[in-house]
């Protein structure tokens, strides 16, 4: 069973991957559509996976991240994820100046690259 | 005359000559003094007078040359700012465009899969087809106002603010807003539509980010004039900003500086594209919980 959070301010795209990562894997997730939260729950937590999305206000991914390395969050067991539904060259070079940074996946998102298994 | 003064006289020739001839050479011929034909006339005179009519021919060729090469580069500005707005669009599209869609394409395949109720998937491809179609409309509209679309009429400032603060405030209680307007210009020749829009903007957001914690809203509006611009100074004690950090978010386009009230984050970005525009400027100074205060120039006409 593998722990899960996703941070994205859509709804929608969270209410689906949840969905989707509980019932066809086994997997635990939990949302949160505000990144202070996120922060807040990381400080007490250590997932497996963050699945994280980029344009979000006020704080974005980046920020987030940054915010994360700064409050030495960064462990051996997290593993990041960058969720966007941005094809834009910009946010993948961005992404790529972070080594904590493991993949960069464009929605919809291909589970297979998770590496968890189905139910 | 003989052979010595002639010589003499040619040698003062060629040193009058040897900077404009320098200067032509290298181009830099507008930084030199006029060539000027002493009043006593002599022998050169005709000399001096042709070699006028060509440093006069290439001094105003250069003028023209100068002239072009300043709307060429003003051009160039304003291609760069197209530039710039377009891959604003690239970007917006790359993302506010294709979140809606890829999220209604999953829905639409967990509806196929019948693995969970329908009437909750329906609800959320509705939401995600309403967004789309806001982004697009928000597209069009600022698409629409990248032409300059303003004609310039008088505009009277003190009906114009009344006029939009009833529009902007018809949803908000006013009980607990105090308004101190100084009209010390009341009109001027600009695009009225801009200034409504200028004026909507300021008192909406004013409304939208009031501070909860303070007992009165007040709004204060100035308007002065110098020599050759308009200034309108406006402020608010509401919930302010955390600036310079968030002046970005306050004037670019798809973003808001505060998080948990709804905006769709272009209406200053387009407040700040008319003020350009009218080749003004706009500023904003303030602090978090503070109030903010806006100042607008605008040239005058």
């Amino acid at each position: 069973m593998k722990n899960i959070i996703i941070i994205d301010d859509d709804d929608i795209h969270n209410f689906i991957l949840e969905n989707e990562l509980t019932s066809s894997y086994q997997c635990q997730v939990q949302c949160f559509t505000d990144t202070t939260k996120a922060t807040l729950y990381l400080k007490d937590n250590q997932p497996d996976i963050i699945l994280l999305d980029i344009n979000m206000r006020p704080m974005n991914g980046f920020e987030f991240l940054e915010n994360y390395i700064s409050n030495k969050l960064v462990n051996n067991k997290t593993k990041i994820y960058i969720i966007s539904s941005s094809k834009h060259e910009k946010d993948i070079n961005k992404a790529k100046t972070f080594p904590v940074i493991t993949d960069y996946l464009v929605k919809p998102i291909n589970y297979s690259v998770l590496n968890i298994s189905q139910k | 005359m003989d052979s010595q003064s002639l010589n003499k006289k040619i040698k003062a020739l060629s040193k009058d000559l040897y900077p404009h001839l320098i200067n032509s050479m290298l181009g830099d011929f507008s930084k030199t003094d006029e060539f000027i034909i002493p009043e006593e006339e002599d022998e050169l005179t005709p000399i001096r007078s042709g070699f006028k009519i060509i440093f006069d021919g290439i001094n105003e060729k250069i003028n023209e040359i100068e002239k072009i090469n300043d709307l060429l580069s003003k051009r160039n500005e304003e291609h760069l700012e197209t530039i710039k707005r377009l891959e604003e669009f690239t970007y917006i599209s790359s993302h506010d465009l294709r979140a809606p869609v890829v999220n209604a394409k999953l829905l639409v395949d967990l509806l196929k899969e019948d693995k969970y109720p329908s009437g909750t998937i329906i609800e959320k491809l509705d939401q995600s087809i309403n967004n789309l179609d806001n982004t697009l409309n928000d597209l069009i509209n600022i698409i629409a106002r990248t032409k300059p679309q303003h004609q310039l009429v008088e505009v009277n400032l003190e009906n114009t603010f009344e006029h939009i603060w009833k529009e902007a405030s018809k949803n908000y209680s006013t009980d607990h807003i105090k308004i101190n307007t100084t009209f010390e210009q009341n009109t001027m020749e600009t695009s009225k539509v801009y200034i409504e829009n200028l004026f909507y903007n300021l008192i909406s957001n004013s409304l939208k980010y009031q501070d909860p914690k303070k007992k009165h809203l007040v709004l204060n509006l100035k308007t002065e004039s110098t020599p050759n611009s308009i200034i309108i100074t406006y402020s608010d004690n509401g919930l302010g900003l955390n600036l310079p950090d968030d002046q970005e978010k306050l004037f670019g386009i798809f973003t808001r500086a505060h998080d948990h009230i709804q905006g769709k984050g272009i209406g200053m970005y387009i407040v700040n594209q008319n003020i350009k525009e009218l080749e003004g400027s706009i500023d904003v100074e303030g602090s978090l919980n503070k109030g903010l205060s806006f100042t607008i120039k605008i040239p005058n006409r």
